[in-house]
């Protein structure tokens, strides 16, 4: 060991804060080197210093100003009104972690709704125009989303679901021209087999008069799976009516 | 408070028996430890006069450690004063396993240095014993000492605490736990919530700095002599 690395270790040495192998090679460097054993002597020196860094006497009226006043707040805490107390008891070390994604966790499901309920006012806009062109999966047949009238869910699902059953018989052509159709690139979820005798535009289903006449507005969404006789109807509505969706 | 036991006779003596008793000393420490351990309990559960007792039996320990961290006495009672708040606001969470004491350092760190952060001007604040004489509360206890002792002493005081307030707060905190208070460094880092060899490296740097600190004041002071 040189004298600059004994130098480095020598505030560790004085206050025994060494490892006792490195301990002992200072102590023998130092039995050696006289300006290191001076350094030694300061650095001691300095430590007495250093445990003799006491306050000066405090007067036993001060302590007892301090108790005194904090058990008056201590006392006013108690009185006051149990909010701050719940909202501490929330913001506890241990719970701040739950708290933290909680909250996380409820801005990502408002935003998505958020997000989610926009496209839908976005499609309610656009289909209460015209038909939007919107690229289709092959493997769907058609998807039909129009104002239906507010009914019962189980029956408006059945009802439409029997038009649309009866309509096909029949023929649709005729109605379509009063349809308001949007082809939805969303669900891809089915694999329909294209008809022969079709192409892929979206079939276009009747809406009776009546129910286009009504103020609330219903979006729904027709799906033909490869099963011809399994539909799939969405029903949406906007988030201020009483039911949202129906399948 | 205290045991008894009792010396038999021996076996042969039958008309007459001796008993010896003996009280054997009360161990001081677990006696304290118990009787603290029931004061933080009864604190817990809202007993303000248990509270009370904790801060007495603590108060000089706060005290010293808030002044040591912070230089001057009106801070040290504000951090005293908040370091028992929230030692009542969190004494719940307190476990008994624990040492109190260091559980007690451990807020006052961080109570200190909260306080050293709201006020910007702290290393300005940070005074001299000298500055805090006119508030008369600590009183240099020149009567009971000789002057010249007292003079040597205060001058020494002055000294570390100017060097003191050169010292970085981390750096600070750990020379103050570690060699004032006399923690072991593994004890020391669990209050600091760091490892022990950050706290050595903290320890080496603030000796060699007091010590450079010291060193280059004496000699100022001998040159203007």
């Amino acid at each position: 060991m040189n004298c600059k690395h004994v130098q480095e270790l020598l505030p560790l040495y004085v206050g025994r804060d060494l490892e006792e192998k490195r301990a002992e090679l200072i102590t023998a460097h130092v039995q050696s080197c006289v300006e290191c054993a001076g350094s030694v002597d300061e650095y001691r020196e300095t430590r007495q210093l250093i445990k003799e860094f006491a306050p000066p006497p405090v007067d036993d009226a001060v302590y007892a100003g301090i108790r005194h006043r904090v058990l008056r707040e201590i006392e006013q805490e108690a009185a006051a009104p149990g909010l701050s107390r719940v909202l501490d008891s929330l913001f506890r070390p241990r719970l701040r972690w739950a708290v933290a994604t909680a909250l996380a966790l409820a801005v990502s499901v408002f935003a998505l709704y958020f997000i989610a309920n926009r496209r839908n006012n976005q499609q309610q806009v656009a289909g209460s125009g015209r038909t939007l062109d919107v690229p289709t999966s092959p493997a769907i047949r058609g998807v039909d989303v129009r104002p239906v009238q507010k009914r019962d869910p189980v029956q408006g699902l059945a009802g439409s679901t029997h038009q649309s059953l009866r309509r096909k018989s029949s023929g649709a052509a005729a109605d379509r021209s009063a349809s308001t159709t949007v082809n939805s690139t969303g669900p891809r979820l089915m694999s329909a087999q294209t008809l022969p005798n079709e192409s892929n535009r979206s079939e276009a289903d009747t809406v009776p008069a009546a129910d286009s006449a009504t103020p609330e507005k219903t979006l729904r969404v027709e799906m033909q799976t490869r099963d011809p006789n399994i539909r799939i109807i969405w029903f949406s509505r906007p988030p201020n009516s009483k039911f949202s969706k129906g399948t | 408070m205290g045991s008894r036991e009792f010396a038999q006779m021996p076996s042969g003596a039958h008309d007459m028996a001796l008993a010896v008793e003996i009280l054997l000393p009360v161990n001081a420490l677990t006696q304290t430890q118990t009787s603290l351990t029931l004061l933080i309990e009864r604190a817990a559960s809202g007993d303000t006069a248990a509270f009370e007792q904790i801060m007495i039996h603590s108060q000089q320990r706060v005290m010293a450690m808030t002044w040591r961290m912070l230089g001057n006495e009106a801070d040290a009672r504000d951090a005293s004063q908040e370091v028992f708040l929230r030692v009542y606001k969190y004494l719940g969470r307190f476990k008994q396993d624990q040492d109190f004491f260091a559980w007690l350092y451990r807020i006052t760190v961080n109570v200190c240095r909260d306080l050293a952060k709201k006020r910007q001007q702290h290393s300005n604040r940070f005074t001299s014993l000298t500055a805090d004489d006119d508030e008369g509360a600590l009183a240099v206890t020149a009567e009971q000492e000789d002057a010249e002792t007292a003079l040597i002493h205060t001058q020494q005081r002055e000294l570390i605490t100017m060097a003191m307030a050169t010292l970085p707060e981390k750096e600070r905190a750990s020379i103050v736990l570690r060699d004032v208070e006399g923690l072991p460094t593994d004890e020391v880092a669990r209050i600091m919530n760091s490892s022990p060899t950050t706290v050595r490296s903290q320890i080496s740097s603030a000796r060699k700095k007091i010590k450079i600190y010291c060193e280059q004041y004496l000699r100022r002071k001998e040159r203007s002599q």
